[in-house]
């Protein structure tokens, strides 16, 4: 694959770093009054999903570039084993585990697209929709006339995951979640 | 007055300040070409090359100091000149393709007596220079925890700061921690002169043995934590210095950057080169230096 060399590094270029392919952040160059100058950059491991990650190396030194690829597909439905997700341009299926899926698979909906990050073709990180509205699977009654005074109590939603909602929430009930910060957003409308 | 003139009259001021300085001391101002067939080996810097009508190559100089050692060896006795240089490299806040140097000799001067007259010409300039002089060891020591002159300052400095720089080689670590951890801990204002490197950084100083330890004869100049001028007690012995430059041509090779014949006619005066001390001042960056701060008048 293609080498950067330090002034080509921009954020947000996938780069091999320790062997694992990473997302830069951030580039900074660090330049004395004479002699080497250095590159200083900030990444996310794409691999594990560690952020606020440091590397300096000499700013003469190049980088690979990481065979990372960002495709969107919809979620179609999961088994035991693996999530199923069809690409909607080549209407590919692709099975990705449940390991590597990860915790996304808590907070995708049928027909929700997400995004799915592959390295050299192997699916390494999948991420849900920004939103999506799941049903409430189980959570406490909600009692009349709670519209108005605030407070919230838990609710597990159909995948499992649990969020806070407002105490009017019944079971049953579709929810609008922001999968980004794990709230509550609101009711889902009749034709979400 | 205008602006641009107001500003106009205070770059022509500074520099006329200059000139008496070194007028009221006896030095010569000199004039050395700009352009020759051959430039220097360091590895940090990329000289601008030029074609002549006949296919002829030539360099534009990245610094008077081959010229000026070859008339202090003819005996021109103490010299300095300001000057236009010219470096291939990008521009930033403190580097440029060409800016001014003012560079000076005094022969049999040691380091220290050229360093307090570095003091004193910045001293001129503004209206007062607190300064603080610290050798690259106390320096390291103080800001970093670490000695470059230790036997094992690689492994010492991995253990220090791990994750951050892949790399054995020593020279890379002091750069790295100069500009990580010294650099920005020097004092943010006044004069800091950090002096005797570690002989891989000695380029065309001395080298002495001082308290049991080889250091290089050398020093720089910070004004306001930025690097003003660096200065040698020169090396005048032509063999040890073809023996630097082919090392220093062994680096770039291994680097892939362009190889350039060595300059024989100044390996040639070094060994008639007076002992003498000498240094480069960035006179853009002092001018800019000053201009911030509130003590320039």
């Amino acid at each position: 694959m293609a080498n950067y060399s330090a002034n080509q590094l921009k954020p947000g270029m996938k780069v091999l770093l320790d062997n694992e392919p990473c997302s830069l952040v951030s580039v900074e160059y660090v330049k004395p009054g004479k002699g080497q100058a250095f590159t200083r950059v900030k990444y996310k491991n794409l691999i594990s999903g560690k952020a606020g990650l440091e590397k300096t190396f000499k700013a003469s030194e190049s980088l690979l570039a990481a065979d990372v690829v960002e495709t969107e597909l919809t979620y179609l439905y999961k088994d035991e084993t693996n999530f199923h997700f069809m690409n909607e341009k080549t209407y590919e299926q692709v099975a990705i585990t449940h390991q590597a899926t990860g915790e996304a698979g808590l907070w995708m909906a049928e027909q929700d697209i997400c995004t799915i990050i592959t390295w050299n073709n192997n699916p390494i990180s999948v991420q849900a929709a920004n939103f999506t509205i799941l049903s409430v699977a189980d959570c406490d009654p909600g009692l009349k006339g709670n519209t108005v005074s605030g407070g919230n109590k838990p609710a597990t939603l159909e995948t499992g995951a649990v969020v806070k909602v407002p105490l009017f929430i019944n079971v049953g009930e579709k929810i609008k979640i922001d999968t980004r910060n794990k709230e509550y957003v609101g009711r889902a409308k009749e034709d979400e | 007055m205008s602006n641009i003139k107001q500003k106009l009259i205070h770059k022509q001021n500074f520099i006329n300040n200059i000139r008496e300085f070194f007028q009221a001391r006896g030095l010569t101002e000199v004039f050395t070409p700009h352009l020759a067939t051959t430039t220097g080996t360091d590895v940090h810097i990329n000289p601008w090359q030029a074609t002549d009508y006949q296919q002829t190559r030539w360099f534009l100089h990245t610094s008077p100091e081959f010229a000026m050692k070859k008339l202090l060896a003819q005996g021109s006795g103490d010299i300095f000149q300001i000057c236009r240089v010219y470096r291939d490299e990008p521009i930033g806040t403190w580097h440029n393709r060409e800016f001014d140097l003012l560079e000076w000799y005094r022969v049999n001067w040691d380091l220290d007596a050229l360093i307090s007259e570095v003091i004193e010409l910045i001293s001129k300039l503004t209206n007062k220079a607190n300064y603080t002089y610290l050798s690259i060891r106390s320096a390291y020591k103080n800001y970093a925890n670490w000695d470059p002159w230790d036997s094992n300052a690689v492994q010492v400095a991995q253990q220090l700061w791990p994750n951050t720089l892949a790399t054995n080689d020593l020279a890379t670590w002091f750069d790295y921690v100069m500009v990580n951890h010294i650099e920005p801990n020097l004092p943010k204002s006044g004069i800091t002169i950090l002096y005797n490197y570690p002989t891989f950084h000695a380029a065309l100083a001395k080298i002495a043995v001082i308290n049991g330890i080889a250091v290089a004869k050398r020093f720089e100049c910070y004004v306001n934590g930025i690097e003003i001028a660096n200065g040698f007690f020169e090396l005048n012995n032509s063999q040890e210095q073809q023996q630097r430059f082919n090392q220093e041509l062994k680096i770039r090779k291994a680097m892939d950057l362009p190889c350039w014949p060595i300059d024989q006619e100044f390996l040639d005066c070094l060994d008639t080169l007076p002992n003498c001390s000498g240094v480069a001042l960035g006179l853009d960056r002092l001018f800019n230096v000053l201009q911030k701060s509130i003590d320039y008048q």
